[in-house]
């Protein structure tokens, strides 16, 4: 037992066979990174050319797994990679619900004066099933008769605030998740997405259906499924709700193209980088 | 005039090492609520709202508006300021 | 719920009192411990707390069974029944799903195929850590090391103590089972020690291992081939510090606060990157699971008793194995596989066991420390990268030399150094500002742990990811 007889000396008699002047060595060594002069992603993003298409992932964590699978692809061809930049703004653990902690309408447009998207990747409402605060601090039990009028509220603001940001916004819906419950309230907020969507009509602002792993037929959720190569390969991540790196490979070939192909209706165009196949991949 | 004989003293007992760490846990505690009072704040914020949650909010109201008085809550915001400027580590 | 929370902090301030409020009433004590270490556990899920309870009970039997029997034909039976039991829910929950995939993809490749149903059910958190707890209660009641307890609150509050519940350490069934006969004397208390254990783990945690973490490993590896060679290189050291500080927080707090309810736990790290061989990494590194492999798998699987091939066959079951045991993939197992591969190479060299470490001289020890260390971060490549193509991608891109450019902020480097502090610092500077606390004034002892929290507060990020060994 450590605790009883002097824990750090007990260290101390186990750890003596290195000669000390080369313990010295150890922090010389793992200094190393201090001598290189940094380039912060940060610093570099914002000296970039203007002339890049800028994407904003902005949301809750499973926007973060879109943001890796779709990095994957821009960083795989050199053309894509020169074209296009991608910012992270995911907010764990965020939502709709909290405007006390992360109020997502001033976010947005945090992001849209900070990093002027050309178009925007949203996600969101994983973590909405509980109470909401709204901007002016007001709370709605969880449960509450007027819960989902006003989740519907702070919904509308949110698209609104993306709206104004003058990018063109993606906002994709959840994916199959493994708790029942989970997956019902999820199916719900898509409908939800996709009705407030419609009736704003914005030609900017689109809902991206989620990624399925069966493109036919009632999904549910696998956290196995088939990887490019047709293998059997762990999808999703332990928790049930996230995807693994094989699953964001995955999510971002469904992704991909609908990005593209809204960028091509405003007028930016990708076929200098795309053969037929990338593009529809 | 009497003479107090050293020897006759008793030896002063160790402090009770229960004794002590307890002091030391809730009073670090208590030290950590008055100073970063918006945490237990924010802490009671995420629960769903029930009797018990607000009277604690109540009184961590109570000593957030002490510590704003002394001026305490003021250091940790300026602090935490200071150093997501420093660091460059995304902004609360 | 996670230790560097105010959840926990709240928790353990009811928990603290009442503890020793019972002291003189021991069952009560061990009552209220197990009721705590089951709210506990529930905050994961709340359902499986009763396989915790199951598991515990099944143990508890065995246990009984094996030590009324006489028989050794019998006791080995029913031992070999309950491990069976044990490990039959642990592979169900962990390893079922991974096993299909490869059978399948087994026989896709000559052409057959298989239709094996997939199990959606979430993974036990801790099931890696409670199975190996009862395991050794188990095992040593068979060998007649450990009398069985008669009472199963004795086992539930073994399997079950929130502090070791979720990561570690294991503790020993003979060292715990001890400690839970009649009162704990609170002279035992180290309030210096637990206090510097704490805050130190969560700054490892809180500090460098989310910030290493958050700031530059997962940009690394999310897509190694697009990194420059430079930055793989400091990824590999880097979250080499990061899982250690995230692994190491977590023991490192679990005995400090153990201590403060007057229950000891093993030491579970001890430097483990000073370490001048492989087979020193693995008396350093999560020292409570090394030893239980050694003790539970490597030993019955004969050790190093019946000739060199048989020892090299035994450490490579024992390291592949005990990687599995992180996690169901190929990229464990292939880590595991590897630390067998170098310590069977040690051995084949002379260059293991205590001797030979004597008769090394200064500069054989320092070659010894670099490579270790070179090996040994290299290796961690395998137990992040996400897939195969990933660690394929980040050594072909890492050795190509390509690019020595690097995107690690200064802040980052800070982390980093700091986080390289935890291997620096002489232990006997730590063990003196120990003695230097506990000899300080009341005032004193309040201001260091209140200052540093402090200090960790306004440098935190906004969220604290889950430790890395929750996983498992």
């Amino acid at each position: 037992m450590g605790i009883r007889t002097g824990f750090w000396l007990r260290a101390a008699g186990m750890a003596p066979c290195l000669p000390l002047p080369l313990y010295l060595l150890l922090p010389l060594y793992l200094l190393l990174p201090l001598g290189v002069a940094p380039g912060s992603a940060a610093a570099m993003a914002t000296a970039e050319a203007p002339a890049k298409i800028r994407i904003a992932f902005a949301g809750d964590s499973i926007v973060d797994n879109y943001w890796s699978g779709v990095g994957r692809i821009v960083d795989a061809n050199p053309c894509l990679k020169n074209s296009i930049e991608l910012g992270r703004f995911a907010r764990n653990g965020t939502g709709l619900t909290r405007g006390d902690r992360i109020y997502w309408p001033r976010e947005i447009k945090r992001i849209g004066d900070n990093f002027k998207p050309t178009l925007s990747v949203l996600s969101i409402g994983l973590n909405d099933q509980q109470f909401i605060v709204d901007g002016s601090g007001v709370r709605t039990a969880w449960g509450a008769p007027d819960w989902t009028d006003k989740y519907r509220h702070e919904l509308d603001e949110f698209l609104q605030a993306a709206v104004a940001t003058r990018s063109i916004v993606l906002m994709v819906g959840m994916p199959a998740m493994r708790d029942a419950n989970d997956n019902n309230a999820i199916n719900g907020k898509n409908a939800m997405f996709e009705a407030a969507i419609a009736a704003l009509g914005d030609p900017n602002l689109h809902y991206v259906e989620p990624w399925r792993l069966r493109p036919a037929g009632a999904e549910s959720f696998a956290s196995y499924g088939p990887d490019r190569t047709g293998r059997l390969v762990q999808i999703r991540t332990a928790d049930g709700q996230h995807f693994t790196a094989a699953g964001e490979d995955l999510a971002a070939s469904y992704l991909f193209p609908k990005i593209v192909e809204a960028l091509e209706a405003a007028g930016k165009n990708l076929d200098q980088c795309l053969t037929k196949q990338t593009k529809d991949e | 005039m009497k003479h107090v004989d050293p020897s006759d003293l008793k030896p002063q007992p160790p402090d009770d090492p229960l004794r002590v760490a307890a002091i030391v846990i809730y009073l670090t505690l208590a030290l950590l609520v008055l100073a970063i009072p918006q945490s237990l704040t924010n802490w009671l914020s995420d629960m769903n709202g029930n009797p018990v949650q607000e009277i604690a909010l109540r009184g961590a109201g109570i000593l957030r508006n002490v510590s704003q008085r002394i001026g305490v809550a003021g250091v940790y915001r300026r602090a935490r300021d200071a150093f997501i400027a420093v660091s460059g580590v995304e902004p609360d | 719920m996670l230790f560097p929370t105010i959840e926990f902090a709240v928790f353990f301030a009811v928990v603290f009192p009442i503890t020793w409020l019972l002291n003189d009433h021991n069952t009560w004590k061990k009552l209220f411990l197990v009721a705590a270490s089951y709210y506990f556990y529930a905050f994961w899920r709340v359902d499986f707390t009763l396989l915790l309870f199951a598991s515990s009970l099944l143990n508890y039997l065995a246990a009984l069974v094996i030590g009324r029997l006489q028989s050794r034909a019998w006791r080995l039976a029913v031992l070999w029944i309950a491990v069976a039991a044990n490990l039959g829910l642990l592979g169900y929950f962990k390893y079922y799903n991974f096993f299909v995939a490869q059978l399948i993809n087994g026989f896709d490749a000559v052409g057959l195929k298989v239709d094996v149903g997939f199990i959606e059910l979430p993974l036990p958190v801790a099931i890696s850590f409670f199975t190996f707890h009862a395991l050794s209660y188990i095992i040593d009641v068979y060998r007649r090391a450990l009398k069985p307890t008669t009472s199963l609150l004795d086992i539930l509050f073994y399997i079950s103590f929130f502090p070791h519940l979720i990561a570690g350490p294991i503790v020993r069934a003979n060292k715990f089972l001890a400690q839970t006969v009649g009162r704990r004397d609170p002279a035992n208390i180290r309030l210096g020690q637990s206090v510097f254990l704490i805050i130190g783990g969560l700054f490892k945690k809180v500090i460098v291992a989310n910030y290493l973490s958050t700031g530059f490993v997962d940009g690394v590896f999310r897509d190694p081939t697009a990194a420059s060679s430079l930055d793989l290189v400091l990824g590999m050291y880097a979250y080499a510090l990061q899982i250690y500080c995230d692994f190491s927080a977590y023991t490192d707090i679990a005995i400090g606060i153990a201590n403060l309810l007057g229950y000891e736990f093993p030491q579970n790290f001890n430097y483990p990157y000073r370490a001048v061989s492989v087979q020193d990494f693995w008396r350093r590194w999560h020292m409570s699971l090394s030893s239980w492999l050694r003790d539970y798998l490597y030993i019955p699987l004969g050790g190093s008793k019946f000739g060199t091939f048989a020892t090299y066959r035994n450490i490579m079951i024992t390291m592949a194995l005990g990687g599995l045991w992180h996690g169901a993939s190929w990229a464990f197992l292939i880590w595991g596989a590897l630390h067998g591969a170098a310590l069977v190479i040690e051995r084949a060299l002379g260059l293991a066991g205590e001797a030979a470490a004597k008769q090394r001289g200064p500069l054989a020890t320092a070659f010894g420390w670099l490579v270790t260390l070179q090996f040994v971060c290299l290796a961690w490549i395998f137990f992040r990268a996400p897939s195969t193509d990933a660690w394929l991608g980040y050594f072909s891109t890492m050795f190509a030399g390509a690019r020595w450019t690097t995107t690690m902020t200064p802040f980052v480097a800070v982390i980093f150094v700091l986080g390289a502090l935890s291997h620096v610092l002489p232990p006997r500077w730590l063990e003196a500002l120990d003695k230097r606390y506990d000899r300080a004034s009341l005032p004193v002892k309040v201001a260091v742990p209140f200052v540093a929290i402090y200090l960790i507060a306004i440098a935190a990020p906004g969220g604290i990811a889950p430790f890395i060994y929750f996983q498992f």
